[in-house]
């Protein structure tokens, strides 16, 4: 599955508006609950990308 | 605008509205179930928001039983002053009746999303054309709280929603990148590195035990074989020296008389003149005694060394049976040396038949008869197998040809020897014999000697005492050469002083020396066992680390220069495996890139758990509220958060003047359900949500609602309130409608549609439509 596809995957009935992303995490921010790997789910339209990012991370400084 | 909506298919009881009239204040009136809210929702979808967002249940029904629509809105306004333009919107939402409701409205919702008849591809164009806000009056103010939190549990299910999807795909992207490189071979080659190191280490150890095992079984072994020798000493050293100790008295008396018989003969020789001739006969005979008795000597002792290295007794019956037993020996391997000829005649004859047959059976004759055994037919190919097979036995079972030969050599060797000694033996009885004739000889002419004088006789007598000199000297020379052999050479004190010494270096005692030794010859045969498997077993690690080796170095080699994996490679970074490097260093290396995958994916999986968690708490909280029940300690911290978010959404002019005395809101309680505030004068009021009538909140709650429309950007902004009619007096419609007029008037919102139930008495006047619509007048209204 390409960049693309992974795109894709993500977009149509599970998608949220943007609106929608920032008022929740403006809600997860007042709980204490917003975490990168979070804000990244729900920001990054590409899920492979969350995945490669966080391998990436997790390679450079494992187990942080 | 004018909004007119086509549902002709749908069913179960939904209705819709066909039309809204183009009026700036409108008023929709109608039965219940008409359809008039459900138009305004629609309307909503249509313009970009999602009325059905906590209502999953609502929107599937909708889904199902709407049937295909058109809505047509006329009368747009796209640049200032221009309000001629047309939107239309078409969709069948049947397909969609199983799946989630959508959060975000995009254009994929409709078959046909266009503006004059040119399609629109991004509901943001629509968004910036038209904006269509619902205010409903119908809720409490406890209803109205619990939306608020409702909607963000909503929000929580929908965000947890979407990280399970893309946990999913974040699932299938690590696989993609890491499925080609196996994690097994590189956690193998690490399991096999180890065990080789661990293998090593218990190999080396167990070398050094067997080799202390070693030199303390050696000290054993001295050990008993100094005790073997001592007790042979214990046991046989006694009677030798005995018989010693009687031969050396014997040997002593016979040479004393030795002695005498030379003084008496000296003595008569002395006194008897003797004639010259019988001097001279009596001399040679004395002479050829004493000669013969120095040759019997020397034999005798040619016999005993040959009779101790033949082992046996210097007596003719031991040479005979020894010959006897020889004899039969050789005719043994003689006659294994004659069946060895025979096997070679044999194996000549197979490979002669071999050859012949072979030929045969190229020539393609294989399957034909050659003999027939017992009335069995053999055919060529049977007869050749079974005398390869024969010659493959025979090779194996042939003798030993040299092995018989040297044997041979052998026996002829010990027979020659044999055949000495019986020789020997034969020549000692000789010269025993003409010994006795010559001392016969000698007594004869002593006692001839006698008459004329005694010298012969005790000539005679001193020869016997010789002679027995001789004999008894050689049985002491034998009785001392055994004792000299007793405990391989060494002293009865030696050979204690060295099993002492080799017991201390056992660390034993003499009596656990036997035991100690077995148990000690036993654990040495398991080391070596033990020792012989690790080989084997360290022998194939090697064979399997290779193996591993080149999988990961071809592992390692397509990630480096294959394309497929350059993305694999970035991320990677310097941490890649690197080819040609050390294979644990490489196994490492790859266990570390699924390690990574593995965590990346966990952590993606992670944020729905963390969503799921909070989105619990959130949802507790909202039961609490709903029930009008006191939320459990857990939710304090959801609690707190609400209330201050209560405080800020319910903190504006319009709801303040109406609700709060125009005063100050101090604190939303959600643990006690009531509103504290203090009033313009400074008085605290405490009150419950309960207590607040339907009236002054729908009121309040439009008018602070209006009061935010002028924020939206949209070119066309229209409101609907709904649901009010019910809670509003007279008085305030009057002061409801004044204050849409006034948003209108100062375009905050271009059209307010308000929609009332109908009055009692009217239901004739809508017709088969069960509506009415026309201009907002309050009179026509109340």
């Amino acid at each position: 599955m390409n960049e693309e596809a992974h795109g894709e995957e993500v977009r149509g009935s599970a998608a949220m508006p943007a609106a929608e992303v920032e008022r929740l995490l403006a809600l997860l921010a007042t709980t204490g609950e917003v975490h990168p790997d979070l804000e990244k789910v729900l920001r990054e339209p590409q899920a492979g990308r969350i995945v490669e990012e966080i391998m990436s991370d997790e390679i450079q400084d494992p187990g942080a | 605008m004018r909004f007119k909506i086509q549902a002709p298919e749908a069913s179960h009881g939904i209705r819709v509205i066909e039309e809204i009239p183009d009026l700036a204040l409108c008023r929709v009136e109608g039965i219940n179930g008409v359809g008039k809210t459900l138009a305004l929702h629609l309307l909503e979808i249509c313009s970009g928001g999602q009325p059905y967002a906590t209502r999953p249940h609502a929107w599937a029904s909708l889904c199902k039983y709407l049937g295909p629509v058109e809505i047509t809105i006329d009368g747009l306004r796209v640049e200032r002053e221009d309000g001629d333009h047309t939107l239309r919107f078409a969709f069948d939402w049947r397909a969609r009746a199983d799946a989630e409701v959508p959060r975000e409205i995009t254009t994929e919702l409709f078959e046909d999303v266009s503006l004059d008849g040119g399609s629109l591809a991004d509901m943001h164009e629509v968004r910036k054309l038209l904006s269509v806000v619902r205010i409903a009056g119908d809720q409490s103010l406890t209803d109205t709280i619990a939306g608020i939190v409702a909607y963000d549990v909503e929000l929580l299910k929908s965000a947890a929603a979407l990280a399970a999807a893309r946990s999913e795909v974040a699932d299938r992207r690590a696989e993609e990148l890491l499925a080609p490189f196996p994690e097994a071979p590189a956690r193998r080659a690490l399991e096999v590195a180890e065990e080789r190191r661990a293998l090593e280490s218990a190999r080396r150890e167990l070398e050094a035990q067997r080799a202390e095992s070693s030199d303390r079984l050696r000290a054993l072994e001295a050990a008993e074989r100094a005790a073997v020798a001592a007790e042979e000493i214990n046991t046989n050293a006694g009677a030798l020296k005995e018989e010693i100790a009687g031969l050396q008295e014997r040997a002593a008396e016979a040479r004393g008389r030795t002695e005498e018989a030379e003084r008496a003969l000296e003595e008569a020789r002395e006194k008897e003149r003797l004639s010259s001739a019988a001097a001279k006969t009596l001399g040679r005979a004395e002479s050829l005694v004493t000669r013969r008795l120095r040759d019997l000597g020397k034999l005798e002792g040619n016999v005993r060394d040959l009779a101790e290295e033949l082992e046996i007794l210097a007596e003719e019956p031991a040479v005979a049976a020894a010959l006897e037993h020889l004899s039969s020996r050789r005719a043994e391997v003689a006659a294994e040396r004659a069946d060895a000829n025979d096997a070679f005649a044999l194996r000549d004859l197979l490979d002669g038949l071999m050859a012949a047959l072979s030929t045969t059976a190229q020539t393609g004759l294989r399957g034909r008869v050659v003999a027939r055994i017992a009335g069995e037919p053999i055919t060529a190919g049977a007869l050749l197998d079974a005398v390869q097979e024969r010659r493959g036995r025979l090779s194996a079972e042939m003798p030993m040809i040299e092995e018989l030969d040297r044997e041979l050599a052998e026996l002829g060797e010990v027979e020659k020897k044999l055949d000495e000694l019986s020789n020997l033996l034969g020549k000692a009885e000789e010269k025993r014999a003409s010994l006795s004739e010559a001392e016969a000889a000698l007594e004869k002419l002593a006692g001839e000697a006698a008459k004329g004088g005694s010298t012969a006789e005790r000539a005679a007598k001193r020869a016997a005492a010789q002679r027995a000199e001789i004999e008894i000297g050689a049985a002491l020379g034998l009785a001392q050469r055994q004792l000299a052999q007793l405990g391989g050479g060494a002293s009865s004190a030696d050979l204690k002083a060295e099993l002492e010494r080799y017991l201390g270096e056992a660390g034993t005692t003499r009596a656990e020396l036997a035991g100690k030794l077995g148990e000690t010859r036993r654990a040495s045969v398991e080391a070596r066992d033990k020792l012989e498997a690790m080989r084997f077993e360290e022998e194939t690690l090697e064979t399997e680390a290779t193996a591993l080796g080149r999988e990961l170095e071809t592992q390692t080699q397509a990630l480096a220069i294959e394309d497929a994996h350059a993305r694999l490679r970035e991320i990677l970074g310097e941490r890649a495996p690197q080819v040609g490097g050390d294979l644990e260093d490489m196994a490492r290396a790859w266990l570390g890139a699924h390690a990574a995958g593995d965590r990346a994916v966990t952590r993606v999986q992670q944020t729905r758990s963390r969503l799921l968690a909070l989105e619990r708490d959130i949802e507790a909280l909202l039961e609490a509220i709903s029930n009008n029940s006191t939320p459990g300690a857990e939710l304090d911290s959801v609690r707190k958060l609400y209330q201050e978010r209560m405080l800020a959404q319910f903190d504006q002019p319009e709801l303040l003047a109406a609700l709060f005395d125009g005063g100050r809101l101090t604190r939303i309680d959600l643990d006690t359900n009531e509103i504290v505030w203090s009033t313009a004068a400074g008085e605290p009021r405490v009150r419950p949500f309960e207590a607040f009538s339907s009236g002054e909140r729908a009121f309040a709650y439009v008018q602070a609602q209006l009061a935010t429309l002028s924020e939206n950007p949209a070119a066309n902004k229209v409101v609907a309130i709904d649901e009010f009619g019910a809670f509003l007096s007279a008085d305030r419609l009057l002061r409801l409608r004044a204050a849409v007029r006034r948003r209108l008037d100062e375009g905050a919102v271009d059209q307010a549609i308000v929609v009332l139930p109908l009055l009692a008495g009217d239901a004739e006047s809508t017709g088969d439509k069960g509506y009415l619509a026309g201009e907002f007048d309050v009179v026509a209204a109340g």
